[in-house]
């Protein structure tokens, strides 16, 4: 009999529990034990085994030494982009991952500086304090800010980055819900955007909303109310609207009367959906309800709801910083890429998603390198080769042309 | 940098921006009021009663538009060509109807104002005997507005130059409005500075060399 793990961390197991989707009855079955046995675990009435605590691991797809580490006080609660009703779980999932990837940004910059943080924030305490006025005023000084004039702006994620946000974009399976962001215990940003929907239109405008919340709510923690996590979506969606399509700017080139094909041209110019341009100019007061209604049915019959032409005609934009980080380490002879995974304690293809690594980098076995030698050509193979057709003839096989053809 | 949008960037350069958005605030009205005028007007001769005053109050609301700016201009009388001048352009206005733009060569103070346009054409239409001068030194654009006169069908307006003939059909530039206010905002290229530094005092892992 093995003994019992005594430093196992019951809060580990919990976000780990979270981040792959599983139920307790779930492991339990994959790992040969009852439910109960883990629910003693999770209550620290006791200790897995070493073989239990391996047989965990390799089911949660840590490393055992990561299931003793001591818990590491991750971030604030975040502000999820998406209905409050999406399903608890996929919440959990989301959080548990942008809490690692709050850890895994923090275990690199023991060795690196990122760039220093640059995202201004407003001082209210209150979602209801907090005005359309408001909103328009620190999308605007956030741009200000950044050195942005009046006109598109190019790359969004390269400008949090720029800002010292840590940012992930990754394919969750969870597509209902877009985003999340949230502060980290030392006062930097995170943003983790769902990669699922493939959509750059759509991502650009999910990482301003983040952005949003990160400006608009500091000082306001997420709520557990549907009321007030709809309110605090349509400010952070609102602040997305004014940074993304400054009024000054956008609103000199939007052609009257506003037809879907005028916002297709902008479209592409302004990289947002042209969706997301009718609520901007709802927002801005330069259509009225009835303009609003028949460009958002004429938009739904032409195109449905789901999608708007155009829609692959531009990459997603991707994190670079944690990436770069690597690629630093690794030039530098700190870490080398192989040690990744057993320095964060997380399966292969989690550090790649996190960090923003190509597939396969760290989880596909590395081809082996065979060393090709040139060899001097042999002259007579070819003088053999022509010799060897020398004395054939070919037959002729005629074709006849089908007939009832022309 | 191909022809057009290098007269594409003269203008931009030369005329501000606050001037296009005033003149767009200011012209639906203007033609608002002709329409008003023509619908007391015996139908026999609205469309001329309507297009009579529509010059009117055209020729007033760029006549706003140009003071807002402080922008220099001819005083407003009678049938007089309006004309602000800016920099290196001179700003004009003249109504179309939808479709082929004609009967723009009959004034002949226009075509006096569009002579200053033979250095510009030669951008668009090279001559390889006689080659553009790299250097323009006056352009005349014209403010169009396009509608039939009607409410039914609304107005755009867009930012014409023709050649030094006033030949609108084969404008040397055009543009409407709404598309050539991209030209003063370019998409911003960010600076990249996502970039982290090694911390003073980070040891390269003499193991990770021999490996």
């Amino acid at each position: 009999m093995t003994r019992s793990i005594e430093n196992f961390e019951p809060e580990r197991l919990e976000q780990a529990l979270a981040a792959r989707g599983f139920s307790a009855v779930e492991l339990a079955a994959r790992i040969g034990t009852a439910s109960t046995t883990i629910s003693r675990w999770r209550n620290k009435a006791q200790f897995p085994s070493g073989d239990m605590l391996e047989k965990l691991a390799a089911e949660l797809r840590v490393s055992p030494e990561w299931l003793t580490r001591p818990l590491y006080q991750g971030p604030a609660r975040p502000y999820f982009r998406g209905s409050i009703a999406q399903m608890k779980a996929d919440r959990a999932l989301l959080g548990a991952r942008l809490h690692w990837l709050d850890e895994v940004a923090q275990q690199l910059e023991q060795y690196v500086d990122y760039p220093i943080v640059n995202v201004p924030s407003i001082s209210a305490s209150r979602l209801n304090e907090i005005t359309d006025a408001d909103i328009e005023q620190a999308a605007e000084a956030c741009r200000s800010l950044w050195g942005l004039k009046d006109g598109p702006v190019a790359d969004v994620l390269l400008l949090l980055e720029n800002a010292g946000v840590i940012v992930a974009r990754e394919e969750t399976g969870t597509p209902r819900i877009e985003g999340l962001s949230s502060w980290n215990r030392t006062g930097r940003p995170l943003v983790l955007l769902c990669a699922d929907k493939g959509n750059a239109y759509r991502s650009r405008f999910d990482a301003a909303h983040e952005l949003g919340h990160l400006v608009l709510h500091r000082n306001i923690e997420a709520p557990a109310d549907a009321a007030a996590h709809k309110l605090m979506e349509s400010q952070a969606h609102r602040f997305a609207g004014a940074f993304l399509l400054p009024s000054r700017g956008f609103s000199a080139e939007v052609a009257s009367p506003v037809t879907l094909q005028g916002l297709l041209f902008l479209k592409k110019r302004w990289g947002v959906s042209v969706g997301a341009m009718i609520m901007r100019l709802v927002a801005l007061g330069m259509i009225g309800d009835s303009d609003y209604l028949r460009l958002i049915k004429l938009r739904s019959a032409k195109w449905g709801n789901k999608q708007e032409p155009n829609d692959s005609d531009r990459e997603p934009e991707t994190p670079r910083l944690l990436r770069r980080t690597v690629d630093l380490l690794e030039q530098e002879g700190v870490v080398t890429a192989d040690a990744l995974s057993s320095l964060f304690g997380l399966s292969p293809r989690d550090v790649e998603s996190l960090l923003g690594l190509p597939f396969g980098f760290l989880s596909l076995p590395k081809a082996d390198v065979l060393e090709l030698v040139l060899k001097r050509r042999d002259a007579s193979l070819d003088v053999q080769a022509v010799a060897s057709l020398e004395g054939r003839t070919g037959t002729v096989l005629s074709f006849e042309k089908p007939r009832g053809r022309p | 940098m191909e022809g057009k949008e290098k007269i594409g960037k003269i203008l931009s350069e030369s005329i501000p921006r606050e001037l296009l958005l005033s003149f767009e605030h200011f012209y639906p009205a203007a033609l608002e009021k002709a329409i008003l005028i023509g619908k007391g007007s015996d139908s026999g001769h609205r469309a001329s009663v309507v297009g009579h005053n529509r010059h009117f109050a055209l020729n007033e609301a760029l006549m706003h538009a140009l003071d807002e700016c402080g922008i220099k201009r001819n005083p407003l009388r009678g049938n007089a060509i309006l004309v602000g001048s800016v920099g290196i352009a001179s700003v004009a206005r003249v109504h179309m109807n939808h479709g082929k733009w004609d009967n723009s060569r009959r004034s002949k103070a226009k075509l006096k104002l569009c002579e200053p346009n033979r250095d510009v054409a030669a951008l668009v239409q090279l001559d390889w005997l006689d080659p553009p001068t790299s250097d323009v030194q006056a352009i005349t654009v014209f403010l169009v507005t396009e509608g039939d006169g009607t409410e039914s069908s609304p107005a755009g307006v867009y930012l014409a130059v023709p050649d030094d003939n006033m030949d609108l059909r084969n404008p040397v530039f055009v543009e409407h409005l709404s598309i050539f206010m991209a030209r003063y905002q370019q998409s911003q290229d960010v600076a990249d500075r996502a970039s982290p530094v090694l911390k003073a005092g980070v040891k390269r892992n003499e193991q990770s060399d021999q490996s």
